[in-house]
């Protein structure tokens, strides 16, 4: 059953398209990846998913309900952390996180203890007194406390320490072996590559490609660094790109399609060690902002 | 190393003077606009000699005005404006003040600025610099508007200074609050709290009759100079000093504390929220309460000082012929003069109502609307608890206010026209919440200003009739249906503002 469904979705602001049609299914279960420069749509996709801003046209599925009809049943379903929290000054954060998870419906208070142990987090001060990294636990920790089907972080450890950022890592991991739901929307990749079952990548209010990393990799370049006995020049075959020489390493990327046959080029030079890695999410990411670049 | 104290300071004022230029604008320009029209609409009013004597006879025993000292068109003048025109721009400058200064500091501009080569004490200094030369360049705005008038130069530099050091005044204590509270709000509360000190302060002062009092209030500074009337110079030697004396205070308290720091602590708060903090209406109570603790409170206290005041007003103005065509319908000058209060209450509580409102629509701004609603309230049920808020707050301040001075019934039948033009601000924040709080309060202020013009004769009857704050005026007798239609009216709008805002975007930005 797919718990996020959106296909032709689009959205504009004015004259700013900010969603030019989108598709985008998330599976029950699967930790989904959702990442994009700045300013690609993400965080319009997430508001139309919580009912704060309405779709222009396309279709929306949120565990089977429409976002914007159904939202306050649909909320006791998931539970939503914002890449910016601005929690009310006056209140303690330990106020804001039973308010939030209150409303929201099942409480659970022995949680409660464990995620303020896990994250370090003092409960008792003023949130106008927190700095930006505990603003963001306040966030967390009301968004973890709660057991939902769903669960929709939108650059969740913004402003957080290496060290939290692997807390929360942690408590991602447990829910997806419990079986929830988790739409990840993040700029931090090597966050999204630990995690995330599938990756969708969207770009100025598009969605370049979507499906899991061993699929995003296997449609794109392989990367090869090698050392051979004789310099390696002039390697100018199809299917191979930016190739850099220092003195007898050579480093490229080359497509699946032609790999056989660089190979069998290289062999002339006499390798001697080869290392041969499919891309990073980081190279996918980079690649497919770069490849639209020059459609256009 | 003393002189790298002030180091920026130039720099810093020029930064800001970029803020808020809107306000430092009518700080100076209100006053020559009101000094101005005043000036002019009385000459055009006062004619012959005996039209002055019957307004100043008519005018004499205004407790809240206090007496027209001068026997000319000029005195008549001054004394219509001199107390609006020192709380318009008292108001002003503190906040003014305060965005510069705890706001800049909570915010963490200040630290920004402060990590660059500025000296300690620049920021406080450009500050005051800024609001100081506002209120002076408004203070002789004020005097050129009497002259341009063809009132006595003397008089019109006097009484525009006067009025002027009185804000600035105003403005060195909100620089003190600045200091001594922990965050901005507070310390535009305890300056707001001072202002409204000073206002009752001189009320009093005019029951007493006693001048000597006025001192103690920058409102009643101007009155004490006597402009036009025997100008009486020893107010400078009391408000100059009074103001740098304030000024040093403020900056030994900069001094001695840490960049962030406050003299009035940020308490602690709860490990865990109560059992009732579980709703849209518990968040918003919670926030609201503080702002409507304070209105009510006020109400009651200005009711209970009125109270208190009735017997004395009804034999200071027995045989005076004060407000005589109001005091005839109303059976009393003392029943005029508190219809009259009731109905400047009515008129202030409105903005209570539209700052309530206001606030779901900052909440909106600052992402915590989105927080709310995607913890599964409804925005129906979201934008209610501060409605009903908003709606029963003013409802109890002005009942408990009509409850100390004994007129029920005049306070509650001036409520629905609090309600109704708070209702416009509710319409508008479903509609067109970028545009709710400006179109709120201009429409709030063009009211006033109508009403202003309407008062001076420069507008007739029938424009301020499209005025609802008209329909309630003292001595209309207002009827069943004016309420009920303004009733009807706020809740159509009301309505409307509710069905807008749960069809719309949550725009935060």
């Amino acid at each position: 059953m797919a718990v996020i469904e959106i296909s032709g979705l689009t959205k504009s602001y004015g004259t700013t398209q900010a969603l030019r049609g989108i598709d985008l299914s998330v599976k029950q279960g699967e930790v989904h990846g959702f990442i994009g420069m700045n300013g690609a749509g993400k965080s319009t996709t997430i508001r139309i998913l919580l009912g704060m801003l309405k779709k222009d046209g396309g279709e929306v599925k949120l565990l089977g309900g429409d976002p914007f009809k159904d939202c306050v049943e649909l909320h006791k379903l998931l539970a939503y952390i914002p890449s910016e929290i601005n929690p009310w000054p006056d209140l303690s954060g330990g106020e804001v996180i039973d308010l939030l998870s209150r409303m929201r419906g099942k409480p659970d208070s022995k949680r409660r203890a464990e995620l303020i142990e896990q994250f370090q987090f003092d409960p008792s001060k003023k949130c106008r007194s927190y700095s930006k990294g505990n603003r963001q636990k306040v966030a967390l920790i009301a968004a973890l406390v709660s057991d939902v089907e769903l669960y929709i972080f939108d650059e969740p450890t913004s402003g957080l320490d290496p060290l939290m950022e692997s807390v929360f890592q942690d408590n991602v991991r447990e829910m997806a072996m419990r079986g929830k739901t988790v739409f990840l929307s993040s700029h931090i990749l090597s966050e999204v590559e630990k995690l995330c079952d599938r990756v969708t990548i969207i770009k100025e209010g598009r969605i370049v490609e979507s499906g899991s990393l061993r699929e995003l990799q296997q449609f794109s370049r392989l990367i090869i660094h090698v050392e051979c006995v004789r310099p390696v020049q002039g390697l100018q075959l199809p299917g191979v790109h930016g190739l850099s020489c220092q003195g007898n390493m050579a480093s490229f990327s080359v497509d699946a399609a032609a790999l056989n046959a660089t190979l069998k080029t290289l062999t002339d030079y006499e390798m001697i060690s080869l290392h041969c890695a499919p891309p990073e999410l980081e190279d996918l990411f980079l690649h497919y902002y770069a490849k639209d670049d020059k459609v256009q | 190393m003393k002189q790298n104290d002030y180091t920026a300071t130039g720099n810093l004022l020029k930064i800001f003077l970029r803020n808020n230029k809107v306000i430092t604008l009518l700080i100076i320009l209100l006053p020559l606009l009101f000094a101005y029209a005043a000036a002019a609409s009385n000459m055009a009013i006062l004619q012959t000699p005996d039209q002055l004597s019957v307004y100043i006879r008519e005018n004499q025993g205004n407790l809240l005005l206090g007496t027209i000292a001068a026997n000319s068109i000029a005195g008549a003048t001054i004394w219509r404006i001199r107390l609006s025109t020192a709380m318009i721009t008292s108001i002003l400058s503190v906040i003014l003040i305060i965005n510069n200064t705890r706001k800049d500091e909570d915010q963490g501009r200040l630290e920004l600025l402060r990590a660059g080569a500025v000296g300690p004490k620049a920021a406080l200094t450009a500050v005051l610099i800024k609001v100081f030369c506002a209120n002076l360049l408004g203070g002789l705005a004020m005097g050129l508007g009497f002259i341009a008038a063809g009132f006595p130069a003397e008089g019109s530099w006097v009484a525009g200074l006067a009025t002027s050091f009185g804000s600035c005044g105003c403005a060195a204590m909100a620089a003190i609050a600045a200091q001594v509270a922990p965050n901005a709000r507070l310390a535009r509360g305890l300056s707001f709290g001072a202002l409204a000190f000073f206002f009752v302060w001189q009320i009093l002062a005019n029951v007493a009759g006693n001048a000597s009092l006025l001192l103690w209030t920058p409102f009643g500074w101007c009155a004490y100079a006597r402009p036009f009337a025997g100008e009486n110079f020893r107010l400078f030697a009391f408000a100059v000093p009074a103001i740098a004396l304030l000024t040093v205070v403020a900056f030994r308290l900069d001094g001695r504390r840490d960049l962030g720091g406050s003299y009035l602590g940020e308490r602690s708060g709860r490990v865990y929220a109560r059992k009732s903090f579980n709703s849209p209406l518990a968040l918003a109570w919670r926030q609201q309460r503080g702002m409507l603790f304070v209105w009510v409170a006020a109400y009651v206290v200005m009711g209970l000082i009125i109270a208190s005041l009735v017997p004395k007003i009804n034999t200071m103005l027995e045989g005076t012929a004060f407000l005589p065509g109001l005091s005839a319908i109303l059976g009393g000058p003392g029943r005029a003069f508190l219809a009259i209060l009731a109905y400047i209450l009515t008129q202030v509580l409105t903005a209570y109502a539209i700052m309530a409102i206001l606030r779901i629509r900052e909440e909106e701004s600052l992402t915590r609307t989105e927080l709310v609603l995607s913890s599964a309230a409804s925005r129906v049920r979201y934008a209610a608890g501060h409605l009903l808020i908003a709606f029963i707050g003013s409802a109890a301040a002005i009942t408990l206010f009509g409850f100390c001075i004994g007129d029920l019934a005049a306070c509650l039948a001036r409520l629905p026209v609090v309600w109704l033009i708070a209702s416009v601000t509710v319409f508008l924040y479903g509609l067109a919440p970028r545009a709710a709080a400006p179109v709120s309060w201009g429409l709030f202020g063009g009211l006033l200003l109508m009403e202003f013009l309407w008062e001076i004769k420069a507008i007739g009857n029938n424009v301020f009739a499209f005025s609802p704050f008209s329909w309630v005026y003292p001595g209309v007798a207002v009827s069943l249906l004016p309420i009920v239609t303004m009733l009807l009216m706020a809740a159509v709008l009301v309505g409307l503002g509710l069905v807008f805002f749960s069809r719309r975007d949550i725009i935060a930005e």
